[in-house]
């Protein structure tokens, strides 16, 4: 195998992580919360043990309350249904953040959907001469939405906008790649 | 970019998950007389003992988990060894030398450098924060060249990581006017 080969598996690597989360937040607050209601359990069991009265719920109450469940046990399991649920979504997910790899011969580059929506409306504006506030971007996986409106009276082409990101977007060559949609309000604004 | 086992992270989510809904799925089952579920029988102090000692067991564990994660990172991006002994550059170093050669790049706020051990090699980590509208092609070739007169430098090639983010500071900082 060779050095280079090395290179690209590592940064592919690299870029591969940066792309997902790691989820290591999401478990740290689990297995702390876990550990927390362990921790009770342990404490009521061994006190029980030792007949010693418990802390807030003794392990015969908690059986018998799973044996022949109230209201307020059914709520709790409702409760541990939807946190049981959250986290197995958690895991199962792609956990993907909002990020591209654009593609570079020395390094292995990621970036933030919003600084390239920044760089998308920066295109659109210098096209349309619109003033920044009035041009919105949304980058999403594979697509990038542009919405300007534009001042009242003048007309916008919008072929030429979607030119002008578009050869933003070549330029970057995000992976995914990203399609480009500009939108021109119908409705202007008075002003400049 | 840690050395965090993110397989193993989705396992731990999805068996603490699982467990979760198991028990609820045991009390709405009770609950409903849908299923012919056995009574939990009363615990005696040998089976209490036991549940307390699978606990902590289970506790210690989770913090095991928990205190691994984050792993791999590296104060040192370089060492060489010649005849006169070695030395090594740590990864600040590198962070400064980019640093300086980024400050003139009006587009980018904040330049950070963390080193990282990835696959028995150290890889530079470069965060730059750029401004709200800013040319992320001039950023990626501005970067390009200070990493290559870094490579100068080191007389090397480390990997590096280059992550173009939105910061908070990004969006506080002005922005700048092209006309």
């Amino acid at each position: 195998m060779t050095s280079d080969t090395n290179s690209q598996r590592l940064y592919r690597r690299l870029v591969r992580r940066s792309l997902h989360r790691s989820r290591s937040s999401a478990v740290i607050v689990a297995f702390a919360l876990g550990s927390l209601v362990l921790a009770w359990v342990a404490t009521e069991s061994v006190l029980a043990a030792v007949n010693a009265p418990a802390l807030l719920l003794s392990p015969a109450s908690i059986t018998e309350a799973v044996n022949t469940p109230t209201m307020l046990t059914i709520a709790v399991a409702a409760a541990m249904a939807v946190v049981g649920v959250v986290l197995v979504a958690l895991a199962i997910t792609p956990g993907r953040r909002a990020r591209h790899e654009i593609p570079d011969a020395r390094m292995a580059v990621v970036i933030d959907d919003g600084v390239l929506a920044g760089a998308l409306s920066k295109a659109a504006i210098r096209e349309s001469r619109v003033p920044a506030s009035r041009v919105s971007t949304v980058v999403s996986r594979r697509l990038s939405s542009v919405t300007i409106t534009p001042t009242s009276g003048s007309l916008l082409s919008a072929p030429s906008i979607t030119h002008a990101v578009g050869a933003v977007v070549e330029s970057l060559a995000p992976r995914p790649a990203l399609r480009v949609a500009v939108a021109v309000s119908e409705r202007g604004v008075v002003g400049s | 970019m840690t050395r965090s086992n993110r397989p193993l992270n989705r396992l731990g989510l999805a068996f603490v998950g699982l467990l979760f809904v198991a028990v609820a799925a045991w009390i709405g089952a009770r609950s409903t007389s849908f299923a012919a579920l056995p009574d939990i029988p009363a615990l005696d102090a040998t089976t209490l003992w036991i549940i307390a000692g699978i606990s902590v067991a289970a506790i210690a564990l989770a913090i095991v988990w928990i205190v691994t994660r984050g792993r791999g990172r590296a104060r040192t991006l370089l060492t060489a060894t010649d005849d006169d002994g070695h030395g090594s550059i740590e990864a600040r170093v590198a962070a400064d030398l980019i640093s300086d050669d980024l400050a003139r790049v009006t587009d980018i706020v904040d330049v950070t450098a963390r080193a990282f051990r990835v696959r028995g090699q150290t890889v530079l980590e470069l965060v730059v924060t750029t401004r709200r509208a800013a040319d992320v092609r001039l950023v990626i070739d501005s970067v390009g060249r200070a990493v290559a007169a870094l490579d100068d430098v080191l007389a090397t090639r480390i990997p590096v990581l280059l992550h173009v983010a939105s910061g908070v500071r990004a969006t506080l900082a002005h922005e700048q006017r092209v006309h």
